[in-house]
């Protein structure tokens, strides 16, 4: 699955597994990176605990990025990624999108509290992403955690939340910022979820064990972390 | 052990396989004395939810009838109810996959039977639906014990189009199938072994019980 | 009448143009395999449906193409026993012969199995399924079922074809005692013609879709109307000849040393004609051996069936001849038959139709 984009003769290649959540970010800087070095990067999104499985099955991937340290920290743990390689490249954010404005504003619960829109409210699965951890202590410090239990459902990622809620299926879904800054939740309501009530989530590269270009991997995660990329927080 | 994640699998299942039954051996009934032809065309329809990968098929379904879709709306308006996020959309969803196994194997059945048992009991005063309860499908009783193991061994194991039309709730959505991608995605392997034993173990002894069933005998209605 | 079937019906490229009336009493479809037997069948029960004609039993009117009536099958009274009889193989012997039934009460419907099952010598077989049965009680089964509910027209599809020699015989003893007790008109396929004539009233020759011939049962048999009927009928010496004497309403036939008198209108001296003889009726005897071989014909093989022993011979004018010999004769002459024979035509069963057949 990794490799069916065979690159050109001598051109090396990159394969970045990354959190979905990241992967409108990383895209714009893969372009850049491939223009600078002369490499080809292929991203391969999904949810950190997939990816994070096929590193551990010994998928041909080179460098591994998520917003779970947690999943970092397992492969560091199990060798299959470089400890010495680990890069934190940003913090995600965590925003409310809702199809449905409120009237006079309010704060980020305020669609959450408009319980006669509210029929589903999607999360990422927060066994499985950390924006699903996130948005599930958001709700639970907020007090809402418990009234809105039976209307939670789960994505299998922000990307899926998203999705989700753009189709109107989910009425008022938790999703990563850095979706909303790539363009994508366009025609929803979007605000920004107070960053004291939940962990801040630390986005985290890594160069693969078993990488054949480890060099070129670190080159590619070191590039990362010293640009102050879309994916870092947007000052306010 | 997630019980829930097994009693929820077993349900859709089994209502899956009860709505395929009672929509695919009519169909299949009716596809396969259609004239050649309009038979293949038939055939090749209801093989299309078959050969559609499921993320396919569950967008489809979202489109038709997700909360904004035309039925979605109408549905939730008249009776506030929905398919997405429920156990009726898995429901949906496996309804769907399986049915192209079941009319097909069912359809071979009936494509083997003399259409002179047909001609005689319309000789002797029957009705399309008689001879369809008292002639047809007990002649092909075994093709439509073959299809319905078919069909819930589909069921139960139907997962990408659940996951988009019903997503991911516990207790609510959560067959065994999606638990076992949890576990196996969170690396609790131990776990994933256990649930992907049960369901082995639940899902064969059905299709043992289908096939005894088959062995017993035909059913003879007049 | 009992009986009006006009229609014409096609199936793919086939086309079968039919039409008959009986007033009751059974009626023998004779013809070969493809003649269009078995699809008639399905015209008048209406499995097959005519492009156009009628179809009537006791008046009532079960197909009209100009009035636009089509009964469907279930709905014509008409029984229908299949050439493989398609017993339920699922259901029961009294099952099967209930199957009709359905919608009468329970009594009446039980009643009418167990007359079926005392007329036709089912007994103890109520609860065996088809294929437990010898070919014999399938048959019977199958007549059983097509009668329980009491048809205004039963139609029987090669009904002895399926069985072995003595239950075909028994059988169709059997039959010919039912259908006395029967009021329905009944009309039965076959391609055997002892077994028409056993069985039926009214003959019908089919061949090729189309009524070669049609009517009351000695009148087609003996006097076919064409040597294509003759030869469906039987009849299986069809010779050319030449008409050599017209005498007080006799004709007196020449086929190439085989003589014969028919009764044939308009005919000169010297018209060409198909004579026509059935092998039983061509009686054959040893003839000396006087060396010059004038008048008399040769033998070139003979077919030994036990029953009947039938021999080919050579007419003198060239043409071949099949005569049955008489049993006494052949008991009398033993295995070794003599070469030369003399021929003759039993009065009065002759045939001719003016014209050469092919």
């Amino acid at each position: 699955m990794a490799g069916c984009a065979a690159p050109g003769p001598g051109i090396p290649e990159i394969v970045v597994g990354t959190a979905s959540s990241l992967e409108p970010a990383l895209r714009a800087f893969a372009d850049s990176f491939e223009e600078e070095e002369n490499v080809r990067i292929t991203l391969l999104p999904g949810a950190s605990g997939v990816i994070a499985r096929q590193i551990e099955e010994g998928a041909p991937i080179d460098v591994f990025a998520s917003a779970d340290p947690a999943y970092t920290q397992r492969l560091a743990d199990g060798g299959f990624v470089e400890p010495a390689s680990v890069r934190s490249f940003g913090e995600g954010r965590l925003v409310v999108v809702s199809t449905f404005s409120v009237r006079g504003g309010g704060d980020w619960t305020s669609p959450l509290r408009s319980s006669e829109k509210l029929r589903y409210v999607a999360i990422a699965n927060p066994r499985t992403a950390p924006y699903g951890a996130a948005a599930r202590d958001a709700l639970t410090s907020a007090g809402l955690w418990d009234a809105l239990a039976p209307k939670i459902v789960y994505g299998e990622s922000v990307a899926q939340v998203l999705q989700f809620v753009r189709t109107g299926n989910a009425d008022v879904g938790l999703v990563a910022r850095s979706l909303v800054d790539a363009g994508l939740a366009e025609g929803l309501h979007v605000a920004d979820v107070d960053p004291s009530a939940y962990r801040p989530i630390a986005e985290t590269a890594a160069v693969v064990s078993a990488s054949e270009h480890p060099l070129l991997a670190q080159r590619f995660v070191d590039a990362l972390a010293s640009e102050p990329g879309p994916a870092a927080p947007v000052p306010s | 052990m997630d019980w829930d994640a097994l009693r929820l699998s077993l349900q859709v299942g089994l209502t899956a396989t009860a709505f395929s039954v009672v929509v695919g051996v009519p169909l299949a009934w009716w596809i396969a004395r259609l004239r050649p032809g309009w038979r293949e065309t038939a055939s090749a329809l209801v093989l299309v939810p078959m050969v559609l990968p499921p993320t396919v098929l569950g967008y489809y379904l979202l489109q038709a009838v997700g909360r904004r879709s035309f039925i979605g709306s109408a549905l939730e308006d008249a009776f506030g109810f929905s398919f997405v996020f429920d156990w009726t959309g898995a429901v949906l969803a496996a309804f769907v996959v399986s049915l192209p196994f079941l009319v097909r194997t069912v359809q071979a059945g009936f494509e083997s039977v003399d259409r002179a048992y047909e001609e005689a009991a319309r000789t002797l005063g029957r009705g399309e639906l008689s001879i369809f309860m008292t002639v047809a499908v007990p002649l092909a009783w075994r093709s439509v014990l073959a299809g319905v193991a078919l069909a819930f061994g589909r069921a139960v194991g139907e997962f990408g189009a659940t996951l988009m039309i019903a997503g991911n709730v516990p207790g609510r959505t959560r067959t065994m199938s999606i638990a076992i991608y949890e576990a196996v995605q969170t690396g609790r392997a131990s776990e994933a072994q256990i649930l992907a034993l049960t369901l082995t173990l639940a899902t064969l002894g059905l299709l043992i019980a289908v096939g005894l069933a088959a062995r017993k005998g035909v059913p003879s209605w007049r | 009448m009992a009986l009006e079937v006009a229609f014409r019906a096609h199936a793919g490229s086939f086309v079968l143009d039919v039409a008959f009336a009986t007033d009751g009493g059974t009626t023998a479809i004779l013809g070969p395999s493809g003649a269009g037997k078995t699809l008639t069948l399905r015209a008048i029960a209406g499995l097959l449906r005519p492009d156009g004609g009628r179809i009537a039993v006791n008046g009532r009117t079960l197909f009209d193409g100009d009035a636009g009536i089509d009964v469907p099958a279930r709905k014509r009274r008409v029984g229908l026993v299949f050439q493989e009889y398609a017993l339920f193989p699922h259901l029961s012997v009294a099952d099967n012969l209930a199957y009709g039934l359905r919608g009468r009460p329970r009594d009446e419907a039980d009643r009418a199995v167990r007359a079926m099952v005392a007329m036709l010598g089912l007994d103890g077989l109520e609860t065996r399924r088809p294929a437990e049965l010898s070919g014999g009680e399938r048959q019977r089964v199958a007549v059983g079922r097509a009668l329980a509910p009491s048809p205004d027209l039963l139609l029987l599809d090669e009904p002895f074809s399926a069985l072995d020699a003595p239950t075909r015989e028994a059988l169709v003893a059997d039959f010919a005692s039912l259908r006395s007790r029967l009021q329905m008109p009944a009309v039965l396929v076959t391609h055997d013609v002892a077994e028409a004539y056993a069985l039926a009233d009214h003959l019908l020759v089919l061949d090729g879709g189309r009524v070669l011939q049609s009517g009351e049962r000695d009148a087609v048999f003996h006097a076919p109307s064409s040597p294509a009927a003759a030869r469906l009928l039987g009849v299986r010496n069809l010779l050319p000849g030449v008409v050599v004497s017209v005498a007080g309403g006799t004709t007196l036939i020449d086929a190439g040393g085989l003589s014969a008198t028919v009764r044939l209108a308009d005919a000169a001296v010297g018209t060409q004609v198909t004579l026509g003889v059935r092998a039983q009726d061509v009686i054959a005897l040893p003839a000396p051996d006087r060396g010059d071989g004038a008048g008399t014909a040769t033998l070139e093989r003979e077919v030994d069936a036990g029953i009947r022993r039938t021999l080919a011979l050579r007419l003198p004018g060239g043409a071949e001849i099949q005569a049955e010999l008489d049993r006494d004769l052949s008991r009398k002459l033993g295995r070794t038959l003599p070469q030369r024979w003399h021929v003759q035509v039993a009065d009065d069963t002759a045939m001719a139709w003016q014209g050469h057949s092919p």
